[in-house]
């Protein structure tokens, strides 16, 4: 397959660095990312921010609402760098692909009307995980002078087959199969005729065995469908060749956000076991909305805390008793292979449900970059 | 118990899917579920589509793989695996082990099968299919109920739409009454019912009315119940002045010696408020957009007992949901109700740490 231009431009230049932010549902990854992109932007920075399924709140702060695919700018109140933020928009994406890979017209006309075209279309923008990485590798070739990219991803142990499946696609997309199919479709086309005769007996077999199963009707309109798409298949696939060499080079960081709960904890520990066996470095783990300091060092706090917990009315202090000992728990655990560990005590503005403000998100951005020494 | 409201009977269907997002405590909920069918001597298998059982975990088995394997009395689990499901179709079930071998078992058209959308949706549908409406007269075992508790991501959403996107390709041959049939047992309100897990947060909530209607739409019809996971209204039900500001601030702030230490304890206050805040939002926003289907509070039993195994805390859920009556379909099409439990979590907490002793 052909390789693109674009992208070989970034290959020689230096890489942006790449910050993923991953965790378990609920644990305040999109909130934590969008502040860190902040807090870099505003440090002079260039960063793109890449969202996925941000809460209304954290739409409305950004003025995210109304974003188009490829993201907007977001106005910064003071310094020379500049944030560009977007929402992932798989189905988007994928037409903008389509029309940039150079189609006729014709061509895209006849792609989505094509019904697979238009049920892949809408399944794929499931599998967030595969295109989020093909997205975040074509960030690079579309803003020259990057200087951080930061990913927020989807929920739970599933961040994995973002960084397991580009190998997954490519062998797909390489595959011997796709080959055949095309050689199938042209084969029963009047125009084809030369390529049939290279298909090897054992393929024929193979091709004729999947007739059986599906139909033939399904088997050229399968076809048909991959060679129109041939173009988009072989950027996707230079640009996820990008983001599996990108994501193992020294300027990646990973950050685990984790909550003060055993389940964050059991999918934070699953993330960091998993970053290790694909031979990534071992993550700068961020443990949000934790026991506030202050509270916990109060000369009176223990004391008042043990004597309520023997009244009638200790719900409240017992809720407080097992947030000490679960956070504790937490520590222990994440502490033996993080990098670092940064604990953001739960927040006044952040935590409230009212309007988020930008300041507080990168306020809280800004702990981050200082505490997980992010210079 | 009244009968006529329990749980059990409130949601009959054979094939039960429990929905939700990673982390909001689906197969907790799923299990304990499953369990009180079990109990109510209904034989019952959970079907489980991950990449670690963690069902049998619950039970202290053994994980189990794509057969069932039993873990409690009356009560099996599996967890389905898309290659072995290939191969039983097509060796068992199509008696095509020559093309299986010459066609599917190509490592071509295995990275196909892998990655091309909806093959694997189809096969777990199908293997389901198996599970409620063939396997009695081909091996002679019937499950009562099959309890699915679909993964986190991806899978729980396109389940339902997989089969008539399938169906669009123009596919003709076994795939296509492959799609067919399970495409007929999904439209079968009394076959086939879901349930929604969620919990009382920003995120979840906002995602919860977001999939309500749609899973509505794909389904042709609402889910019949929509759990709300750690929940603290059962704890507020009789002890009202637990959670109340005034009261818990009142008899801290004397206590306490610094100012910010006080107001670090009101912050940690009003944390915990949100949730009953976001259930409000909740029962409010569905009492408009889908009013008939109840939602059931389930109580944080964690929250009372850290140290409360997952094993226990699926022990007290279970007993909860066998106390919970749930509305029936007449009560429910005209107003919006809540169902209520005749004991406090407070009172099952206490139970389960006894338990433990």
């Amino acid at each position: 397959m052909k390789k693109d231009s674009s992208t070989e431009k970034i290959d020689k230049q230096k890489l942006p660095r790449l910050h993923l932010f991953l965790g378990a549902g609920g644990v305040g990854k999109t909130t934590l990312s969008a502040g860190f992109a902040l807090a870099l932007a505003q440090q002079g920075r260039h960063v793109g921010l890449m969202s996925i399924d941000p809460a209304k709140r954290l739409q409305g702060a950004l003025g995210l609402a109304e974003l188009p695919e490829t993201g907007a700018r977001i106005e910064l109140s003071h310094g020379n760098g500049s944030l560009r933020a977007s929402v992932l928009h798989i189905g988007e994406s994928l037409k903008r692909w389509v029309s940039e890979a150079g189609l006729s017209e014709a061509a895209q006309d006849k792609l989505y009307a094509n019904t697979l075209f238009r049920a892949v279309a809408e399944r794929l923008a499931t599998a967030t995980d595969t295109f989020a990485a093909v997205r975040m590798a074509e960030w690079p070739e579309r803003e020259v002078g990057l200087t951080d990219l930061v990913v927020d991803t989807a929920p739970g142990i599933h961040a994995i087959d973002f960084l397991s499946k580009p190998e997954k696609l490519s062998a797909f997309l390489d595959g011997k199969l796709i080959e055949w199919l095309k050689w199938f479709a042209q084969e029963n086309q009047p125009q084809g005729g030369l390529i049939q005769r290279v298909v090897k007996g054992g393929a024929r077999r193979i091709l004729e065995g999947l007739s059986e199963l599906g139909g033939q009707r399904f088997m050229l309109h399968f076809a048909e469908f991959l060679i129109l798409l041939d173009e988009v298949f072989a950027r996707m696939m230079t640009r996820l060749d990008f983001a599996k060499h990108w994501l193992r080079s020294s300027e990646t960081h990973c950050y685990i956000v984790t909550s003060v709960r055993y389940d964050a904890v059991q999918v934070a520990s699953e993330l960091s076991r998993t970053l290790k066996s694909l031979k990534m470095k071992s993550a700068r783990v961020v443990i949000n909305r934790a026991f506030p300091e202050e509270l916990r060092q109060d000369a009176g706090f223990h004391e008042t805390l043990q004597r309520l917990r023997q009244q009638d009315a200790s719900f409240f202090a017992n809720y407080l008793e097992n947030f000490i000992i679960v956070q504790r728990r937490v520590q222990e655990q994440l502490g033996r292979t993080a990098e670092s560990i940064v604990t953001l005590p739960v927040a006044q503005h952040l935590d409230a449900h009212s309007s988020l403000r930008l300041e507080d998100l990168a306020s809280l951005g800004q702990k981050i970059v200082e505490q997980s020494g992010e210079t | 118990m009244n009968s006529s409201t329990n749980l059990t009977q409130r949601i009959p269907q054979r094939l039960v899917f429990f929905l939700g997002k990673g982390g909001v405590g689906r197969t907790t909920l799923a299990s304990s579920f499953a369990q009180l069918c079990a109990l109510n001597g209904e034989k019952t298998l959970i079907v489980q589509w991950a990449l670690h059982d963690s069902v049998s975990l619950l039970f202290s088995k053994p994980a189990a793989g794509h057969d069932s394997e039993p873990i409690a009395p009356n009560l099996w689990t599996m967890n389905f695996s898309p290659d072995e499901a290939i191969r039983e179709y097509f060796i068992d079930h199509l008696k095509m082990k020559l093309l299986y071998n010459l066609v599917i078992e190509n490592r071509h058209v295995q990275r196909l099968i892998h990655a091309a959308p909806g093959v694997q949706e189809l096969f777990f549908l199908g293997r389901l299919f198996w599970l409620v409406c063939l396997s009695e007269e081909i091996r002679g075992t019937r499950f009562d109920r099959v309890i699915v508790d679909t993964q986190a991501t991806g899978h729980g959403v396109s389940l339902f739409t997989v089969a008539p996107t399938i169906a669009q390709f123009g596919m003709t041959g076994p795939l296509a009454s492959e799609c067919e049939r399970v495409a007929k047992m999904l439209a079968d309100p009394k076959l086939v019912g879901t349930a929604l897990v969620t919990l009382p947060e920003e995120l979840p909530v906002e995602e919860t009315l977001e999939f309500l209607p749609r899973l509505t739409k794909d389904l042709g019809r609402a889910p019949a119940a929509l759990f709300i996971n750690r929940s603290l209204s059962p704890f507020m039900e009789k002890n009202h002045a637990s959670l109340d500001e005034k009261y818990v601030l009142g008899i801290w702030k004397d206590h306490l010696a610094s100012e910010q230490a006080v107001n670090a304890l009101g912050l940690l206050h009003k944390d915990l408020c949100k949730r009953v805040h976001f259930e409000e939002f909740l029962r409010q926003s569905t009492a408009k957009i889908a009013a008939e289907v109840p939602l059931i509070p389930i109580p944080d039993i964690g929250l009372a007992n850290p140290d409360a195994a997952a094993s226990a805390v699926l022990e007290g859920v279970t007993q909860w949901l066998g106390r919970t009556e749930a509305p029936t379909d007449s009560q429910s099409a005209h107003q919006h109700t809540t169902a209520h439990s005749p004991s406090t979590a407070d009172s099952l907490a206490a139970e389960i740490s006894e338990d433990q002793r």
